[in-house]
């Protein structure tokens, strides 16, 4: 049995590491990776929570999670081969068509 | 032996998380996250929960990835790769907002946890067995929500062709 800290705190971790990525790092698909980092630090929390409430609404949880990371990925993707296709960069400071 | 496990992949997982932010070609980004995600998916198993593990090889670490990979190898991105200015200003201040969100991440671990005790212990798991549980709820009590998510993969689905596709 794992202490449910060590769990959360790993999960702690992974989330923040995705976080600094998104603030920091400045390529539209490393910006993706780095939300997907976010969320598999996410599932952790839910599969420890499960795992130590010996409850199954956790693992339902990272059911759903993933789904939605399925699709924001495709979705996603879809849209920055759109953008290189008319801008012919994924830079997102060189993506600014809504800056005011 | 499992908390020994635990550290040696979790520490694999934080080795990956750390590569996807160091590396400047988004392939190396990739693998790394990809190492992560397998990393995260022995966890899982270590936490019970076979399904997940499952799941995780195959639509994180094998779908979702795979797509990822497809689409830089599609776009050629290699020679933007360059090296921008190491700290600016406003990367000080993503940095110190980071710090700030992990401190408020950890400091609730030290509260006590409450919350309703279910019913899916490890001798209910060995009984039933984890798929078949966790279907049990899925196609019973949480059957709208398991529509929803079709539904909502569907949407994803005819927008990214809608999206990709050059002409409408």
């Amino acid at each position: 049995m794992i202490p449910l800290e060590y769990s959360m705190t790993l999960s702690a971790v992974l989330f923040t590491l995705g976080a600094v990525g998104v603030l920091l790092r400045r390529n539209v698909i490393v910006l993706l990776m780095c939300i997907e980092l976010m969320l598999n630090g996410v599932n952790l929390a839910f599969v420890a929570l499960a795992d130590h409430l010996n409850s199954v609404e956790g693992l339902i949880y990272v059911i759903f999670v993933m789904t939605v990371a399925a699709a924001e990925a495709a979705v996603g993707l879809a849209i920055i081969v759109s953008l290189y296709r008319t801008r012919g960069t994924v830079h997102a400071d060189e993506l600014d068509l809504l800056k005011g | 032996m499992a908390v020994v496990l635990f550290f040696v992949f979790g520490g694999l997982a934080v080795l990956g998380a750390l590569g996807v932010l160091a590396c400047r070609n988004p392939i190396h980004s990739a693998m790394s996250l990809v190492g992560t995600m397998v990393s995260l998916a022995v966890i899982y198993l270590l936490h019970h929960a076979e399904f997940i593990f499952a799941i995780q090889l195959m639509v994180y670490a094998g779908a979702v990835m795979m797509l990822v990979v497809f689409v830089i190898m599609l776009l050629d991105i290699q020679r933007e790769s360059t090296p921008g200015p190491r700290l600016s200003g406003g990367k000080i201040i993503g940095l110190v907002w980071a710090g700030l969100l992990f401190v408020l991440l950890v400091v609730p671990l030290g509260a006590r946890l409450t919350g309703a005790v279910g019913p899916m212990t490890v001798e209910t798991l060995m009984e039933v067995g984890s798929v078949e549980f966790l279907a049990g709820q899925l196609f019973t009590t949480y059957l709208l929500p398991f529509e929803a998510a079709g539904i909502l993969l569907l949407v994803g689905l005819v927008g990214a062709v809608a999206l990709a596709k050059k002409k409408l």
